[in-house]
């Protein structure tokens, strides 16, 4: 009877039901006209249900289950047949019969179909960007309008070796963030061109940009290799090849800073006496190994601030701290001996000339170093090897 | 004629459509068309001077939130368990889709569909190492497809 109601229900609460009826054999009985329409396939009495439904081979364990036990029911849901979609319910009619019930759901099929195509295909399109996302060399995260991070790329977490811990991200926010507050002061001074970031040993040129109204991605290209390379280019650019001191451009550089400072200190222009000699009797190689002698003996006397640079063939220039001048007459008196007790390459000996002066009010870096040089021509017309100051 | 039911499992758009379309009705086509719930398909086949019919369903994809309904898999002889070449996950989901027809069709036997093996590039496919009872298909192009079919009959009639 249960079953008989349910037809009825189903009548009358429109949601209509076709129905078949078949025997402990599974041949079909009677049927609902409509039933036929629905399958696409004529149903005759007495032939096998399995001829029409293929769907319910398979089910034959089922049906008989269904007898036997005189409940149970069973459903195949959605079932695309004859171009419908259809649900397919099995249910105990009486002892000799089993009600199969058919119900078309098409329409409503449909419109889950549309919602489940555009669901799966950005599955698959968002799947698609992820793995491009993952594939690159560069760090990529998003962080939105509270400063959380709310995606982030494969190398971000390689990178960081994050789990997803909140003391590891609270440590993580330290590194990236620097000395800036939140993200959107960093994504602030990108924008006004601090466009590198170094996290430990490493160099990245940051980008970031607003992706939407919240969203904030930023993009860390890794660039250390580039950096390091610049770096000793710029070295090299700096320094004399053969000496490995700083060059005269540099010196100036340096020169004009500590000018600004105002800070006491001496200039020192220093000259190898006679070097002209040595070249044309030994030949340029031990020559230069003489000059390259010559500036590790002055550096030993060198503080870390001190500097020494070459001017030009054998001349040097030193810029040295001191609280008066004689303290830099001193050391230069100190280098001067130190020089002429060195036994240079092949048994050399060599002797150097000093001029030293210090800054005056008003003094630019080219008077100052006139008046070194001068100094220096006094000590060589008044007989080389000696340190001359002037005032 | 014997009726053998058998299935396709695998994770959405790894072509399990496609193997039967052209298994079927030796055709094929680029669009997608998602599959809702099941479609039954039939073939006949003879083999070693039998006839089979195979009824082939074409159940949805099933995604991580969404599982087939295992009652679908009673009374079926084999599956057929289709991964995608092209996309790592579906590969690694294989394993899970022939466990779930186990454990209603214990011991019964299967095949693996490595599809879409047309989009590999050439240098891929000859290093291309798979399991046992392996094929590297193309619904696409028509590689493999009915070495797939038969190969399960095989395994189920012997
Ligand atoms: N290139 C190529 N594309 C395929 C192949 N098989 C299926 N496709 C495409 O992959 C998409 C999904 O196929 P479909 O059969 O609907 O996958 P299903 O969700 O597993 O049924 C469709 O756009 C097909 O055209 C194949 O062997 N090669
Ligand atoms: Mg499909």
């Amino acid at each position: 009877m249960r079953n008989v109601q349910r037809i009825l229900n189903s009548i009358l609460s429109k949601n209509v039901f076709e129905y078949i009826l078949i025997d402990r054999d599974a041949n079909v009985g009677d049927f609902s006209l409509e039933a036929t329409h629905l399958l696409g396939e004529k149903l005759v009495h007495g032939e096998s249900i399995f001829d029409v439904l293929p769907e319910l081979v398979g089910s034959e364990d089922v049906i008989e289950e269904i007898f036997n036990r005189g409940k149970q029911s069973y459903a195949i849901k959605t079932v695309e047949k004859n171009g419908r979609f259809l649900n397919i319910y099995l249910d105990y009619f009486d002892s000799e019969k089993l009600l199969i019930l058919l119900q078309d759901i098409t329409e409503v099929t449909e419109i889950r179909r549309k919602i489940m195509q555009v669901s799966n295909q950005t599955t698959l399109l968002s799947n698609t960007l992820q793995s491009i996302v993952d594939s690159q060399k560069a760090i990529i995260f998003l962080v939105d309008s509270n400063g959380k991070i709310v995606f982030a790329n494969k190398r971000f977490h390689e990178y960081f070796d994050t789990d997803d811990s909140p003391e590891l991200r609270q440590e993580l926010l330290h590194t990236l963030l620097d000395e800036h507050r939140d993200f959107h002061a960093l994504h602030k001074s990108v924008r006004k061109g601090k466009d590198e970031l170094r996290i430990g040993q490493d160099v990245f040129s940051i980008e970031s940009v607003y992706v939407d109204p919240v969203n904030i991605l930023f993009t860390l290209t890794p660039i250390t290799d580039l950096v390091r390379k610049k770096e000793a280019l710029q070295n090299e650019i700096r320094h004399d090849p053969l000496t490995g001191v700083l060059r005269k451009q540099s010196f100036d550089e340096e020169l004009r800073k500590r000018l600004l400072s105002k800070r006491p200190f001496a200039l020192v222009v220093t000259d190898i006496d006679n070097f002209k000699q040595i070249n044309d009797r030994y030949g340029h190689v031990i020559g230069d190994k003489a000059l390259i002698q010559f500036t590790e003996v002055i550096r030993k006397r060198l503080r870390d601030d001190e500097t020494i640079a070459r001017w030009g063939g054998e001349e040097f220039l030193l810029l040295l701290e001191c609280a008066t001048p004689e303290e830099a007459i001193d050391k230069c008196e100190t280098i001067r001996r130190d020089l002429e007790q060195y036994r240079f390459e092949a048994g050399l000996h060599i002797t150097a000339s000093f001029g030293v002066s210090c800054p005056h009010e008003g003094d630019d870096a080219a008077t100052l170093v006139e008046r070194a040089d001068k100094a220096l021509y006094q000590a060589k017309s008044s007989g080389k090897n000696r340190v001359v100051f002037l005032n | 004629m014997i009726r053998k039911k058998i299935l396709l499992l695998g994770d959405f758009h790894v072509g399990k459509t496609s193997l039967i379309r052209r298994y079927v009705d030796n055709a094929f086509s680029d669009d997608y068309l998602t599959t809702i719930g099941v479609k039954i398909s039939k073939k006949q086949i003879t083999l070693h001077d039998r006839e089979y019919e195979l009824l082939i369903w074409d159940i949805e994809g099933a995604t991580p939130t969404k599982k087939i309904p295992t009652h679908y898999f009673a009374g079926a002889a084999g599956a057929i368990v289709v991964g995608d070449l092209t996309r790592e996950e579906t590969l690694t989901s294989l394993p899970e889709h022939l466990q779930s027809f186990h454990s209603v069709n214990r011991g019964k036997p299967w095949v693996f569909a490595y599809n879409k093996v047309d989009l590999l590039p050439v240098e891929q496919r000859k290093r291309l190492q798979l399991p046992e009872w392996s094929f590297a298909t193309s619904a696409k192009e028509d590689l493999n497809v009915d070495t797939l079919f038969t190969t399960l009959l095989e395994r189920i009639v012997s």
